[in-house]
């Protein structure tokens, strides 16, 4: 499979990343060499069965779907004002953003 | 005073302490003089922290107050470095990354509140591959670290600075992180101790996430006792992780590998693996010293068939972008980090992922992207899912003959810098004895097993010092059932014991 420099164009549109033609040329050759060779599990014939088609918690993870109480947790409280502060661009304990409808 | 750092563990700093023959200021001052020495050359730190001395002083002072509370502090003033992808409050972090380069933490991760809580102390933060992708800390915004035993090489990754920080004394013991081996191959290039613990027995609350099925925080230290200790203190179920294991889970897995006797313990060998290429020979070789060892040690050796093992880091290199590619869409410029100005939202978007991130993240999220987008997320992300758990079925059956299955850590010893950066499949190809453990949850530690020398003339790549040998170190790997650290810690001292000896 050959990823072609429009495939790079539209992924690099949905991940939100801006790309030089370079950059874009660039990860066409690597991401062809990567999928060539993560393709041997294409080989792979056996399992349809296993867990991950099943729906059973796998074997490798004796625990799946976690669930706490709803309740907030009052050990975290100083923190959203320290939380909002760390956005790059704040004011008055609310965190800003640009104009997102038209 | 002077401190032979060289030797030094926790359990000699804690029995000086006791004595009085050395303060917690002493010691974190030793560090901060071989710091101040080394890091020009080996770049393993990104921050010393301002006020480490300054907690050493707190510490030192509450020893000797005789409180109470010191009794159950079994790390009172023993200092540590931590990989900077994991938050310490009002300290910054960054994960070796542009976008995060202001970023001050608001909170401890559970890790650290847990070693602040045994009274550990923190020197500073370490150098890694950004948000830790890569194995060579190539990938890091701030320089790549060197390899202590050869300047013109890669500490590993992306656990660069954890490791190479031990190795050279900077630090005593320090944390790092693996996704799919990146505590254990630079813990193995530098010739330390790194434990992968089994995934969800220690918290990842306050480590950035990189492949979320597959991250797990770990120990490296100079000796098994220490990483040994470190785990016992950093471990346990978290509220604030959902992944965390309960002790009745532990207990279940333990269980079910109840016949494991840690005096007798069967290792297994994976002659498929060793077999299918791309091994270093003197690599090889080593290997197979370590089991001769094992086996005139009395050790039983049985060759074990793991056969979907061979496709393992094909899975793995389609799981974790998948999982990055999800992870850090949370770097939007707006919750946290930096910002490149575009003249809309999406235009901040843009600009601040495509200029403040760096190329091998770029590379990943693309990857992940494709992986997971309708039309190829069956043939990629699902089937790569199959894989997996016909990978660990292989593994359920091979812990029916054997307790530990024994590999080397990487294929090779530490590379030149530069050597795989234009080829990021050989790049990739250092981590394939390390993912599995990733990919099926199960812990594993990599040992120092001796070293090799190399001549640089002949290497390909001579600075005129003609006939000049330098010695690499070489590391081996234990993998054990799900949470059978214990198993690791036996046969890891039984192993070093053997080294030496």
């Amino acid at each position: 499979m050959i990823i072609t420099i429009e495939e790079i164009q539209k992924l690099a549109s949905l991940s939100r990343l801006k790309l030089t033609d370079e950059e874009t040329e660039q990860y066409a050759k690597d991401l062809t060499g990567i999928l060539k060779y993560v393709d041997q599990i294409q080989e792979v014939t056996e399992g349809a069965d296993t867990t991950s088609t099943t729906g059973k918690a796998p074997v490798y993870f004796p625990h799946r779907n976690v669930m706490r109480d709803d309740i907030a947790d009052q050990a975290l409280n100083p923190l959203p004002q320290k939380l909002v502060e760390a956005a790059p661009k704040h004011q008055d304990g609310l965190v800003e953003v640009k104009k997102i409808l038209g | 005073m002077t401190i032979d750092l060289k030797t030094l563990t926790i359990s000699k700093v804690r029995e000086m302490f006791a004595k009085g023959t050395l303060t917690s200021v002493e010691l974190v001052q030793a560090y901060l003089d071989q710091i101040n020495l080394k890091d020009k050359d080996i770049n393993a730190f990104r921050e010393v922290f301002g006020d480490a001395l300054e907690q050493a002083k707190a510490a030192d002072d509450l020893r000797k107050s005789n409180s109470t509370e010191v009794n159950s502090m079994s790390l009172l003033g023993i200092p540590f470095a931590i990989k900077d992808n994991m938050v310490i409050e009002g300290k910054r972090a960054g994960a070796s990354s542009k976008i995060l380069e202001n970023y001050i933490s608001a909170y401890d991760a559970t890790v650290i509140s847990k070693l602040k809580k045994a009274g550990a102390i923190f020197i500073g933060r370490l150098n890694m591959d950004e948000f830790a992708m890569g194995g060579s800390t190539e990938n890091s915004a701030y320089g790549v670290v060197k390899n202590p035993n050869d300047l013109s090489r890669v500490a590993g990754g992306s656990s660069g600075g954890s490791a190479a920080s031990v190795a050279v004394n900077e630090a005593l013991v320090s944390l790092g992180s693996d996704t799919g081996g990146s505590i254990r191959q630079p813990s193995s290039y530098c010739g330390v101790v790194g434990l992968k613990p089994t995934y969800g027995r220690v918290s990842r609350h306050g480590l950035m996430a990189m492949g979320s099925s597959l991250d797990v925080i770990g120990p490296i230290a100079k000796t098994v006792e220490e990483v040994e200790e470190i785990f016992n203190v950093i471990s346990g179920q978290d509220r604030y992780d959902a992944t965390t294991l309960s002790d009745e889970n532990v207990k279940n897995a333990i269980e079910k590998s109840s016949n494991i006797n840690l005096e007798k313990l069967r290792v297994g060998i994976v002659p498929e693996l060793m077999n299918m290429g791309g091994i270093n020979p003197d690599v090889l070789k080593n290997l197979n010293d370590g089991v001769e060892k094992l086996r005139s040690a009395g050790v039983e050796i049985k060759e074990v068939s793991l056969p979907h093992i061979k496709y393992s880091l094909a899975v793995y290199y389609v799981l974790m972008p998948a999982e990055v590619s999800s992870n850090m869409a949370r770097f939007d410029s707006i919750k946290y980090g930096g910002k490149v100005e575009g003249k809309d939202l999406l235009g901040d978007y843009l600009n601040t992922r495509g200029e403040l991130l760096g190329k091998e993240v770029r590379r990943r999220i693309i990857l992940g992207t494709y992986v997971l987008s309708s039309g190829y997320h069956d043939a990629y992300y699902n089937k790569a899912n199959i894989v997996r758990d016909l990978i660990a079925e292989d593994f359920k059956k091979a812990y029916e003959q054997v307790d530990v299955i024994l590999t080397p850590t990487a294929p090779s010893p530490a590379f030149k810098i530069g050597q795989n950066t234009s080829d990021p499949i050989q790049m990739y190809l250092e981590d394939i004895f390390t993912v599995t453990a990733n990919l099926i949850g199960i812990p594993a530690i990599t040992i120092p097993s001796g070293y090799i020398e190399i001549d640089e003339a002949s290497d390909g790549v001579s600075d005129g010092s003609l006939g000049e040998k330098i010695k690499l170190p070489l590391g081996v790997q234990f993998m054990a059932p799900l949470c059978r650290e214990d198993v690791l810690f036996a046969i890891g001292k039984k192993f070093t014991t053997m080294i030496k000896g």
